[in-house]
């Protein structure tokens, strides 16, 4: 059985479960590397330093995935996961900027995933997985029920994710079980704003999410959330005459405003990542404009490969001193 | 109506091409002030981290020109992978919080600039009609053009001048005048006039002439007080410098040789950019000039220059990839690269050292290896 390698970083929370049910399906073992925090400021420090953490740490995972022995990385260009949306210049660039640091890669599998005028995802992600599997001599009928199975699987994980409430990997794991999970019914609840990589990723964001329940509060997602479901109008809302067209940015943006809304949102907490041009540029317009309509408590967290776990937490703890005092 | 005063940022002599562009029209436009270390201080107090050195320092500009009378602002976008085209939505949010009052916000985009001034134009009820639109846009065209012919021109003067800041003092005076020209052919009697007067400055001999591509975010290429001055500073050590980017690279329709000749010339730096990335990438590019930073940096020995300088901003998120390729680029071409976070420096003096020290290692080369 061929072995394909997947790192959990930047675009993996975008892309899946599709591509590595597709892949499974196929028939190949598919190993996801997550890796460990510990010695992340020397793993990470070989590579481009103002890169934000999780490039960096992808770039370091690729080496770790050679050392496991796979006969393939999955390394997509990803211009685009959503229609009229781009994602960021990194994640874009990705595998030319692993083979400036990689002399000998196993065989990359790098399709072009962009669905920046797609209006029809699955049929824009079959014509893709059909080119990319020629060379493996595998029939375009099995690539197309592959996709098949891997479009459902998408589908029903991402309505799982919804309604239980929990963050992305417990999900994973609850999904691929069968368990049936119900969110909690704790009152105080916590919407942790960020790109789905930081927030959902518990190396990259410190275990943050796991300490914010051990305090007695709900975390929240964006993706926890119907944000479509008002007939909102941001633009009119924040006085801001424009699409969001970046990485995740209309989410967050709408998050942010429903769960300012929301009163059994109690507060909410932004997790930066250091150097990150789009957590800058959203989290001022957020403190700036919707922290402003909804008098919450609100903090900011700057996340990078030095952030001490004592440090965050005791900013943690004050905030939920605030948010509990408030009751 | 309301009475719309206009400004725009500096970036080199852009806010002064706005002012000819929109006074022209019929608008009211006041030029924020010289930029000085106070803009600077301003722009970067009322931004944040996380905010590249063009946000910050435009900024800084808007303020004071607010301060200074303009009641809205020009700014311009695009949709492309960075965050540059969100940029206009931070700076509105900043200073109208700081400020306290509303400030309206006009956008140019880069795919269609004319057809955006034209709705500026209406939506500020100046008063034009679309003959004068396309003679003064006509007009505007030439100005850039000869801004950025005159600019390359005086780089490659001033090296060699044996009055030290003579090519500068002419440079912007020409510049000046060229701007208020009030007629095309008045602007084209200026500018022979102005290439004229550049050629006869006296000239001495250079030892090693060397000659150095200066690549990197646009913003950082083309503003003096965002890159130290760097044309007029390496010509005190005898090196011509290049700016590998012009006006021309914000919008295609800018380009002297039209539509056209801006799509030659992208697949010309497409054709050096696929050197470290697949066609597809290296057509779209990935954001801001980050492209354009790698395929000027690979084309740059074959086109004789001796060294790259790499200028870009704290958090610049193209460019900051970019770097890693400029380094591959200096390893397989053999010519010395040094990339720079203008922002990180903090001093024109520890600038200036690297600089320095740059150029000694271009002449060691050059003595060694003849290159």
């Amino acid at each position: 059985m061929k072995k394909i390698g997947f790192i959990k970083s930047i675009y993996y929370y975008l892309i899946n479960p599709y591509w590595k049910k597709f892949f499974s399906e196929l028939g190949f073992e598919v190993i996801v590397r997550q890796g460990e925090r510990q010695n992340l400021p020397a793993k990470v420090n070989t590579f481009e330093n103002e890169l934000c953490l999780p490039m960096k740490y992808l770039l370091s995972q690729v080496g770790d995935l050679m050392e496991e022995g796979v006969d393939y990385i999955f390394l997509p260009h990803v211009p685009s996961v959503k229609k009229g949306v781009f994602c960021c210049p990194k994640v874009i660039i990705t595998p030319e900027l692993i083979k400036l640091y990689y002399d000998k890669l196993p065989s990359l599998l790098n399709p072009l995933i962009n669905m920046y005028d797609k209006s029809n995802r699955f049929k824009a992600n079959r014509d893709l997985a059909i080119d990319l599997v020629k060379p493996l001599n595998i029939s375009e009928e099995e690539v197309e029920k592959a996709c098949r199975t891997a479009e459902e699987t998408q589908k029903s994980f991402d309505k799982f994710l919804f309604k239980s409430g929990l963050f992305y990997d417990e999900a994973e794991e609850a999904f691929n079980r069968r368990e049936e999970v119900f969110p909690s019914q704790n009152d105080t609840k916590i919407l942790i704003l960020g790109h789905k990589y930081t927030v959902h990723n518990s190396l990259l964001n410190n275990n943050l999410i796991n300490e914010i329940k051990y305090m007695g509060v709900t975390p929240l997602a964006k993706e926890h959330m119907f944000l479509y479901r008002l007939n909102l109008n941001l633009k009119k809302e924040l006085n801001i005459d424009t699409d969001v067209y970046f990485s995740e940015g209309a989410e967050v943006f709408r998050a942010a405003y429903l769960g300012g809304q929301d009163n059994s949102v109690k507060g909410i907490i932004y997790l930066s990542m250091f150097n990150c041009g789009f957590d800058a540029v959203m989290e001022d317009i957020i403190s700036k404009r919707i922290m402003k309509k909804f008098p919450k408590p609100y903090l900011n967290l700057v996340l990078d490969e030095h952030s001490t776990k004592a440090n965050l937490l005791t900013r943690l703890e004050v905030f939920l001193d605030i948010v509990k005092g408030r009751k | 109506m309301k009475e719309y005063i206009l400004t725009y940022p500096n970036m080199d002599y852009q806010s002064y091409i706005m002012e000819f562009l929109f006074t022209s029209l019929g608008c009211k436009y006041i030029r924020p002030p010289k930029f000085t270390d106070k803009t600077r201080e301003t722009g970067k107090k009322l931004g944040r981290e996380g905010f590249c050195q063009p946000l910050n320092n435009c900024i800084g500009d808007l303020y004071f020109a607010i301060k200074n009378g303009a009641n809205s602002v020009i700014s311009t976008a695009g949709v492309d992978q960075c965050r540059y085209g969100f940029y206009w939505v931070n700076q509105k949010v900043i200073l109208e919080d700081y400020l306290g009052f509303e400030i309206p916000f006009f956008i140019i985009n880069h795919i269609e600039p004319e057809a955006s001034v034209l709705e500026i134009l209406d939506r500020t009820g100046s008063k034009y009609t679309l003959k004068q639109f396309k003679d003064i846009w006509h007009h505007t065209m030439i100005k850039i053009n000869s801004l950025t012919e005159l600019n390359r021109l005086a780089n490659k003067i001033r090296p060699g001048e044996t009055v030290r800041g003579e090519t500068s003092s002419v440079y912007h005076k020409i510049i000046l005048d060229l701007i208020a020209a009030g007629s095309p052919d008045k602007t084209e009697e200026i500018k022979k006039e102005g290439e004229r007067l550049l050629r006869n400055i006296s000239q001495r001999e250079i030892k090693m002439p060397l000659r150095v591509l200066l690549v990197g975010e646009i913003y950082e290429v083309l503003e003096p007080h965002a890159n130290y001055n760097i044309e007029e500073y390496f010509a005190t050590l005898g090196v011509e410098v290049e700016r590998s980017l012009s006006y021309q690279d914000l919008a295609p329709i800018l380009s002297p040789s039209g539509e056209e000749g801006y799509i030659k010339n992208e697949r010309m730096l497409t054709g050096y950019a696929c050197r470290f990335m697949v066609q597809g990438m290296a057509i779209d590019g990935f954001g801001g000039y980050g492209k354009m930073t790698i395929a000027h940096g690979a084309r740059a020995k074959e086109y004789g220059f001796d060294g790259i300088i790499h200028l870009y901003s704290f958090s610049c998120m193209p460019d900051i990839i970019a770097k890693p390729f400029i380094k591959k680029i200096s390893e397989l071409d053999n010519i010395p690269a040094m990339s720079i976070v203008v922002e990180e420096i903090g001093s024109r003096e520890l600038f200036y050292n690297r600089l320095e020290a740059f150029v000694d290692l271009l002449r060691e080369k050059k003595k060694k290896t003849g290159e």
